[in-house]
């Protein structure tokens, strides 16, 4: 039990450091963008702040609704820590990291190609696409994975 | 696996949630072994057994046609 309320208590703390960080990066970001005038697009920063403090505040809502009640709080940290979804979770991740995997090489190979002139080059356009399906793609199959893994186990 | 987690389970007057909460697991995964979807690791097979007081052998039923589901 007390183990319990430990892991909460450092998942609240983890929130918090998210949150400091997050707003940290996104004063930073505004500072470049706002002050500094730097070449770069800082909203990039600014953006990445959002995402972490974004994070970090939904962590620490979650723990602290459970804080304080013991039952809650022992149900979360079991939910967590439940070997099925874990192994459910492991599952999903390895499938998402082979059609990563799969989306890498695959680019990969297009562009061997296109420097040798056998395929056309992307264009800027096309490859911002791909990268972001790139990135899109193995997260949806990692939610599908689990989902499918919760509805058949 | 066939296993009789229910019936033991049932036969203590436990709810699904109750057996999660001392075994440490989610009431989905208690569910999923009731209705022998999923097959438990040792360390909660074990958990299980000693809660009811049985082995293991005499909660979970192994038979080689099962043996890997």
């Amino acid at each position: 039990m007390a183990n319990n309320e430990q892991y909460i208590q450092n998942r609240v703390r983890a929130g918090w450091g998210l949150l400091v960080l997050g707003v940290i990066l996104f004063t930073v970001g505004l500072a470049l963008q706002h002050v500094f005038d730097v070449a770069f697009n800082a909203r990039i920063v600014s953006g990445l702040g959002i995402f972490f403090g974004g994070l970090g505040l939904a962590q620490m809502v979650r723990y602290r609704l459970v804080q304080n009640d013991r039952t809650a709080a022992t149900r979360l940290v079991n939910a967590e820590r439940d070997e099925r979804s874990q192994m459910i979770r492991a599952q999903a991740g390895s499938r998402a990291f082979w059609v990563s995997m799969g989306l890498t090489y695959a680019a990969l190979m297009w562009l061997s190609f296109a420097a040798s002139g056998s395929l056309p080059a992307p264009t800027p356009d096309a490859l911002w696409f791909f990268l972001a399906a790139a990135v899109v793609i193995p997260f949806v199959v990692y939610v599908a994975g689990i989902m499918l893994g919760e509805k058949n186990s | 696996m066939e296993n009789r987690l229910e019936e033991m389970r049932t036969h203590k007057g436990l709810t699904q949630q109750e057996l999660a909460d001392q075994v440490n697991v989610s009431r989905q995964t208690i569910i999923s072994l009731e209705r022998g979807r999923y097959n438990p690791s040792i360390i909660l097979a074990f958990r299980l057994a000693r809660l009811f007081g049985i082995t293991v052998e005499e909660l979970f039923l192994y038979s080689e046609e099962n043996g890997n589901g």
